[in-house]
């Protein structure tokens, strides 16, 4: 499920001026959420039906093998210890070993991170690069229903440029620019140009979506009564869109995008199996379709960490952004 | 579909095939479309970027026989003899071989030197022999390629090798040149060969990012290749860059854009790497085989079952569908170049295609359609869990729809079931939750079958299909007692039983090919022989 | 004794409930505009495929054809065939309803499922509410295709795994939506009477709440089932979805993207169909979302082009005496000022023909109802009115420069400099985001060519000089930490940058309390004093003008009905609105046991003002004459004017039959 409506902030405490009271909260709910996304990817492995140990390991293990397996995977222990030592090993970075390349899964993780870090964040920046310019701009040449013709080309386009997806995007890519023209390579993560295609592929859906918002965002903010006091005082047109609209409207557009990079990091578990590139996305699929679940644990909880970070940071990004920013209650 | 790679051949986990030795090729096509062969210049060094479907995890060679970990494997380590397509044997790490009854002497070659510099001995070949044929050591070669039980000894002063065969084993030197041979040091400590190599090949491995690429760079001064082959040999890489790449149409296309020199494609895109004239080397194999689970309480326990549910089916309609067109019907079970035994032991075998004579026999069975169709007897419907291989593709669902129409046809329930590599090994060698499977089998000689079609069921055995026939068994007892291909009518007409009774029916047959561009190798029994790759071209 | 309770809780929403029927047939408007029109016709297709492409199209697509499999696209096979020679096409039209259905129940265990777990929050009781919430926030933050590939892994492979897991992976984004929406309901003072009452947490949650939240978790959930075409789509991709032979357009696509180089078009007919269905419902919903918060606007344009600017309609030939006379050095001359807008109704004026002047150091104050045209014409004259708007005018003029002549930009520094305006509502005229200090510093470096420091200086000088206490640290503060008083000030203060001349003040007191007000008033008097600036006091409330401005004008219907100097708004008015104005004050000694005084009727929407005098319906001394033609603005000797047939009948002195005086004791 990709875009939703979330109502603007509808509640708030009373500004707490104080910085430190505002960062322990936020750290103090930053542990909490680490803590039961830590204890739901443990229990990830309880909640398969049957035996993953068995059907990881498949044939050629006889019984004595399946028991060894087990006790190197501590799944012989009761539930508790098993939660302890996990708990231990999380906190050591011990996520265990793979069981189909016998390495330990930290290694993988930390050979494959960098490429999911670089993909997802480049293509973050590619949608914000595309998204804030082309929204602002449609945004300011629609105001005060002008350019209807526009407005419906533009609502049209960016609509099914965000429904599509991002695997398909990412094939008629490679089909267009790599098969047919030669102009980027094919596939696989090496110097600059081998990033275009792939980061284009993540970028245009979330791009799209997030131009229509800012759009539908900045026209509102066009209508409010300081927008014309700004007009009142007779700025130039520029510095009106740009010192005092746009700041306001990237107030929503901050919490929206937060969201999009989660979807971004989603969508690089699609596009790293399209173009071979050797990041986490990628390896989760063959994790989850091999049944080697310690990998599969660890990856979620990088995913999950990565993306609380993100809702952090948004946070963080609006608290600084909007001077009146009332800090939630949970 | 996500990972449509080729169609992976089974045995104890993946098994691969009895490859080595000697350069034969089908040449499809010059590199760079020129009509005439004869002007290849061969422009060495540099790296060779081969594509691999899937990673190969643990490197020990000797304790898995995926097809990926064994293409590898051939890369950094060597078997004791070789082979060439056409069957003769040729000498790798040996080079002098005699059998006599139970008996194998091998005469090593001298001053073979490990990459990490130590001897490669005669009592080093022999201690890898014994190390594969004690059961303890679980090494999947064992009873397959290497008999169990074997026992070898190694003479270093004079260089040879004689290994003690429990029974008389036809293809016996055949078997050897399917076994890698990993250095002293790693023998005793395996953990050596997870993530490094330690072997006597022409690449050994010099950088490993798992599920990415593996580096290997050539070795100076090695002379132990396929008949003689060394790594002095122009046009010969310096490096070779193994790449992991999943997805078959994104390696189709860094073939096409000369970032992947090799890469074997089985799927959609074999049509557009022919139509650019690409070099492809070929392997034939079986790509569709059927098998019905004859554990006792299941439907395909009864042979007129097995033999109905066989003559319901067009074989030949679902073979080309099966292979997209690209395919041919069965030949014989152990298809895989070399041919042990070549002939045609299939076609005059097969129960012929007559769907009204196989409802006829069901009903004289005493199976009777229900008012919904579905025949029952004693109470007991005629339900049918039909496991195919996914890696096939669109094309493999196609064929599977067509079947389970027909069998429906026959008023037969049939819950289709589409499992991966990963997961059908574990349903047929595990769970057993089947009754019919479309899984293919890829061996060179036919005694490597004997334990899948005979003999102690899984989990003790390979025999996953619990096929019990007494006729199979009797003909295979006579081969054993031929050498080589003397036994090969034996064997032959085994195939033939095991096929005219429904035991297995082999559908189709496919040519694997290698595709490659910038460069060229040979590929026997679908492994790509290193020493063989020329780049340029 | 809790049913009538209950009862009258219930009662207590009817309000709420009477909104919500009125929210609906908002939704009428939403089908008519062209976005949502296209989707809505594209969903009811997609419905009606779903519904009847298999009984059309199955056997097409069930007839295997072998010899011609793998085919392109052809006059017998529109989109090609696929391995078994079957019609792709018809393929792609029976898989409709498979994949309609799938994403639909998908969607539906999303809803059901993030409504209970948010909701639950609320049954429990706040220490639960937190801990719902810590869940939810962390599942949210997954992203929806791993928390899809996780269940997948748990509920096994095939279309009931695939929909229970896109179903629970999407719950817990409505989760939050739920959270959120009971958290703003929650408030109200119904579901507070509820508690009070003490009916059970459940039930408030199901007969009060979620009436009132249904219709946001309706739109999310139109988008959301877009989003679930694409989720299926990209689980078939990595063959978790629908298997043999089971087909839906996830599974058609995963086929065909192998084989797409070669037969692309096999690919490409699911692809458009998943991301044409998933167009639909997205856009649909946010159709709906934009109509359920839509209101009717008189902006809102006519459709088409913008028709170029037609001249000036409706206001009557004036004679030539009534024309306003300029002096050489007059602040502000306005003449035949007209502010039109395109709406449903045709072209409205609702400013039509005002013309006056202000000299130097002059107060006027403009008093009229709502709707009077009063703030529009301090916004055309302030030329702060945008397109769809037009502005025209015989003459505008400002310290002797013709605004309309000339484009916006030249006139930008004069106006800049010394034009100020004062506008309603301090709270929401400046920019949340930024210190009070920059936006004052803003006007100084952009049109008096200040630097930074200087600016600066000026800022604290002229915070100062409005009376804002610690002007320096104030300064440095945001708008939202000044009170409403001060932040009037400010604003007065900004106007104050440059040099005004002028002084424009949009009902600057009307969002204050009294007290307040006496202050901003006596600063607006104090500037007049000191500098000599002009003032143009926009009120409704007339004893504000009357006690601030030298001369005032009353507004009606667009137009001038009576100009006046202040002194004699008390008895000396002629025209019967302003007399009922004046009347309608209350003071100390009218009479608190009789209703106030009002003036029956209302004003007329600009759409539809009468021919004739447009205050006529509500005038004591109308006739004939007053509804059929409109009398013109008229001078006397003394300058004073007014738009009346029977001003003569009400003279200086004479109560004349005004309607709702309490006791008529002034005259």
């Amino acid at each position: 499920m990709t875009s939703l409506a979330v109502p603007a902030r509808s509640i708030g405490a009373v500004l707490n001026n104080s910085w430190v009271s505002f960062g322990l909260r936020r750290a103090g709910r930053l542990v909490v959420s680490l803590w039961v996304l830590v204890t739901a990817s443990f229990l990830m492995i309880h909640l398969i039906p049957g035996d993953p140990v068995r059907a990881a390991l498949g044939i050629g293990a006889p019984p004595s093998l399946v028991q060894a397996r087990r006790h190197a995977l501590g799944l012989d222990q009761p539930l508790l210890s098993q939660y302890l030592h996990y708990l231990h090993g999380v906190l050591t970075g011990d996520f265990g070993i793979s069981m189909t390349s016998e390495l330990p899964v930290s290694e993988i993780i930390s050979q494959r991170l960098p490429a999911t870090l670089a993909l997802s964040l480049l293509a973050f920046l590619v949608a914000l690069l595309i998204a804030v310019p082309l929204g602002t701009g449609l945004g300011v040449l629609t105001r005060g229903g002008r350019a209807r013709g526009a407005e419906l080309a533009f609502t049209t386009a960016s609509a099914i440029f965000g429904a599509i997806p991002d695997f398909l995007a990412g094939v008629l890519l490679v089909w267009l620019f790599a098969v047919r023209l030669h102009w980027f390579p094919v596939a696989g993560r090496g110097g600059p140009s081998s990033y275009v295609l792939p980061v284009l592929a993540l970028a245009i859906g979330p791009g799209a979506v997030l131009a229509r918002i800012l759009r539908v965002e900045l026209l509102a903010v066009l209508q409010q009564d300081f927008v014309r006091t700004a007009r009142a005082k007779r700025l130039p047109a520029l510095a009106i869109y740009l010192k005092h609209a746009l700041p306001n409207a990237l107030t929503s557009t901050i919490t929206l995008g937060g969201l999009l990079l989660s979807v971004m990091v989603a969508g690089t578990v699609l596009v790293e199996n399209v173009f071979a590139w050797p990041g986490l996305g990628s390896t989760i699929v063959s994790s989850i379709l091999d049944k080697d679940y310690p990998v599969v644990q660890a990856v979620v909880l990088v995913y999950g960490f990565g993306v609380l970070l993100v809702n952090l940071a948004v946070d963080i990004a609006l608290a600084l952004l909007d001077p009146r920013s009332t800090i939630r209650e949970a | 579909m996500g990972t449509p790679a080729k169609p992976r051949w089974i045995g104890r986990r993946q098994l691969g095939l009895a490859a080595v030795a000697s350069l034969t090729v089908t040449v499809l096509a010059a590199c760079g479309g020129s009509n005439s062969a004869s002007t290849k210049t061969a422009t060495g060094g540099g790296t060779f970027t081969f594509g691999l479907s899937s990673d190969p995890g643990n490197l020990d060679p000797q304790a898995s026989a995926a097809s990926n970990l064994y293409q590898m494997s051939f890369l950094a380590y060597d078997p004791l003899l070789s082979i060439d397509n056409s069957g003769k044997i040729q000498s790798q790490l040996a080079t002098a071989w005699k059998v006599s009854g139970k008996q194998v002497v091998l005469t090593m070659h001298k001053a073979i030197t490990c990459s990490d510099g130590s001897a490669f001995t005669a009592t080093t070949a022999a201690a890898n022999v014994n190390y594969i044929a004690d059961p303890k050591n679980k090494s999947p070669f064992a009873g397959v390629f290497i008999p169990a039980g074997a026992k070898a000894t190694g003479d270093d002063s004079t260089g040879t090798v004689t290994i003690d065969l429990p029974s008389a084993a036809p293809f016996a030197l055949n078997g050897l040149a399917g076994v890698p041979m990993v250095c002293q040091k790693a023998i005793t400590d395996r953990s050596l060969l997870a993530h490094k190599t330690d072997g006597t090949g022409p690449y050994t491995l010099s950088t490993a990012v798992a599920n990415d690429h593996y580096t290997l760079t050539k070795r100076t001064g090695y002379t132990w290749g396929p008949n003689g082959a060394s790594t002095a040999a122009a046009g010969l890489p310096d490096s070779i860059n193994v790449r992991i790449i999943p997805n078959e149409t994104t390696a189709a296309n860094l073939l096409l854009s000369g970032q992947l020199n090799a890469a074997a494609i089985t799927g959609p895109d074999v049509q557009r790497l022919q139509a650019a004239k690409l070099f492809a080397a070929a392997t034939p194999s079986v790509s569709g085989e059927m098998w019905f689970n004859q554990a006792a309480g299941r439907p395909g326990a009864d042979q007129q079952v097995r033999l109905a549910l066989t003559r319901a089916l067009d074989l030949g309609q679902v073979e080309k569908v099966w292979t997209s067109g690209r395919g041919t019907p069965g030949t014989t079970l152990a298809a895989n170049a070399p041919v042990a035994c070549p002939g045609d032991s299939v076609s005059s075998a097969l129960p012929s295609f007559a769907l009204d004579a196989a409802k006829a026999a069901l009903d004289s069975d005493g199976w009777t359609a229900g008012s919904d169709g579905i025949r029952t007897k004693n109470g007991k419907p005629l339900a049918v869990t039909f496991l195919y291989n996914t890696q096939t593709g669109a094309a493999g669902s196609a064929a599977a729809e067509l079947a389970a129409g027909q069998w429906k046809q026959l008023g037969v329930k049939v819950t289709m079931k589409a499992q991966d590599e990963t997961a059908a090994v574990n349903t047929l060698f595990s769970t057993g939750t089947w009754d019919v499977a479309w899984e293919p089998l890829n061996v060179s000689s036919p005694d490597q079958l004997v334990g899948f079609m005979s003999g102690p069921v899984v989990p003790a055995g390979e025999n996953f299909a619990h096929i019990k026939d007494p006729a199979y068994d009797a003909l295979v007892a006579k081969a054993q007692t031929m050498q080589g291909a003397a036994g090969c009518p034996q064997w032959l007409a085994a195939d033939s039983t095991l096929v005219s009774h429904a035991d297995v029916i082999p559908f189709a047959n496919q040519v694997q090919q290698v595709f490659g561009k910038n460069a060229q190798f040979a590929v026997v029994s679908g492994e790509l022989q290193p020493t063989s790759i020329r780049m340029g071209g | 004794m809790s049913e009538a309770i209950e009862a009258s809780t219930t009662r207590a929403t009817e309000p709420d409930r009477l909104a919500a029927r009125a929210r609906r047939s908002r939704w009428l408007p939403v089908l008519l505009s062209p976005v949502g029109a296209g989707a809505g016709i594209g969903l009811f297709l997609l419905l009606i495929l779903a519904v009847f492409g298999p009984a059309v199209w199955r056997k097409r697509a069930e007839q295997a054809d072998v010899a011609h499999m793998l085919q392109g696209p052809s006059a017998a096979h529109w989109a090609g065939t696929d391995n078994l020679g079957r019609d792709l096409f018809a393929r792609v039209m029976v898989a409709t309803r498979l994949s309609v259905e799938l994403a639909l129940t998908a969607t539906v265990i999303a809803v059901v499922a993030g409504f209970c777990l948010g909701a639950a929050g609320f049954v429990l009781g706040r220490r639960a509410n937190r801990a719902v919430a810590a869940v939810v926030n962390v599942a949210v933050a997954f992203p929806g295709i791993l928390l899809a590939l996780f269940f997948a892994v748990i509920f096994g492979v095939g279309a009931k795994g695939a929909v229970l897991a896109i179903g629970f992976a999407g719950a817990p984004a409505f989760a939050r939506l739920t959270q959120t929406l009971v958290a703003g309901v929650e408030k109200r003072d119904f579901v507070a009477a509820a508690h009070v009452a003490g009916i059970g947490r459940p039930r408030v949650l199901l007969r009060h709440v979620l009436p009132n939240i249904a219709e946001p978790l309706i739109v999310n959930a139109t988008i959301g089932a877009g989003g679930a075409f694409l989720s299926f789509a990209s689980l078939s991709f990595l063959g978790l979805g629908v298997q043999a032979p089971r087909y839906d357009w996830g599974r058609l696509l995963g086929d065909g993207l192998t084989g797409i180089y070669t037969q692309p078009v096999a690919a490409l007919a699911p692809g458009i169909a998943v991301i044409l269905a998933g167009l639909a419902f997205n856009l649909f919903g946010e159709a709906l979302a934009k109509g359920v918060g839509v209101t009717a606007t008189i902006n809102r344009p006519i459709r088409g082009r913008i028709r170029p600017p037609v001249g000036v309609p409706a206001a009557p030939d004036r004679p030539a005496g009534a024309e306003v006379t300029g002096e050489a050095d007059d602040v502000l001359s306005v003449q035949g000022l007209t502010v039109s807008f395109a709406s449903a109704a045709g072209r409205v004026h609702p400013v039509r023909g005002v013309d006056f002047r202000l000299g130097r150091g002059e107060a006027v104050g403009i008093v009229g109802e709502s709707g009077s045209g009063k703030s529009l014409t301090a916004l055309a004259i302030a030329q702060l009115i945008e397109p769809p708007g037009q502005v025209r005018a015989g003459q505008l003029r400002f310290l002797g420069h013709d605004l309309l002549a000339e484009p916006a930009h030249r006139n930008r520094r004069l106006l800049g400099t010394s034009l100020a305006l004062v506008f309603q509502d301090p709270m929401t005229s400046f920019n949340p985001t930024r210190r009070i200090g920059s936006q004052l510093a803003e006007v100084g470096r952009r049109h008096g060519g200040l630097s930074r420091r200087a600016a600066a200086a000026r800022v604290v000088d002229r915070l100062r000089s409005v009376r804002v206490p610690a002007a320096e640290r104030r300064a440095r503060q945001y708008p939202h930490e000044y009170s409403g008083g001060m932040r009037q000030r400010a604003m007065i203060g900004m106007g104050l940058m440059g040099s005004p001349a002028l002084i424009i003040a949009d009902e600057p007191t009307t969002a204050l309390d009294v007290t307040v007000q006496r202050q901003v008033l006596d600063l607006l008097q104090s500037i007049r004093a000191a500098d000599g600036v002009s003032l143009l006091l926009i009120s409704h409330d007339i004893a504000v003008v009357g006690q601030v401005c030298d001369r005032v004008l009353v507004m009606y219907a667009g137009r001038i009905i009576e100009e006046l100097p202040a002194s004699a708004l008390a008895r000396d008015s002629r025209h019967p609105y302003t007399r009922a104005l004046i009347a309608a004050v209350p003071h100390m000694q009218t009479d608190r046991d009789r209703p106030l005084a009002v003036i029956p009727g209302r004003a007329p929407d600009p759409a539809e003002v009468p021919p004739g005098c447009a205050f006529a319906p509500r005038c004591p001394l109308a006739s004939e004459q007053c509804r059929s033609s409109e009398p013109p603005l008229l001078a006397d000797a003394q300058g004073r004017r007014v738009a009346c047939w029977h001003a003569d009948q009400v003279t200086a002195g004479q109560a004349g039959p005004t309607i709702g005086t309490p006791n008529g004791a002034r005259a």
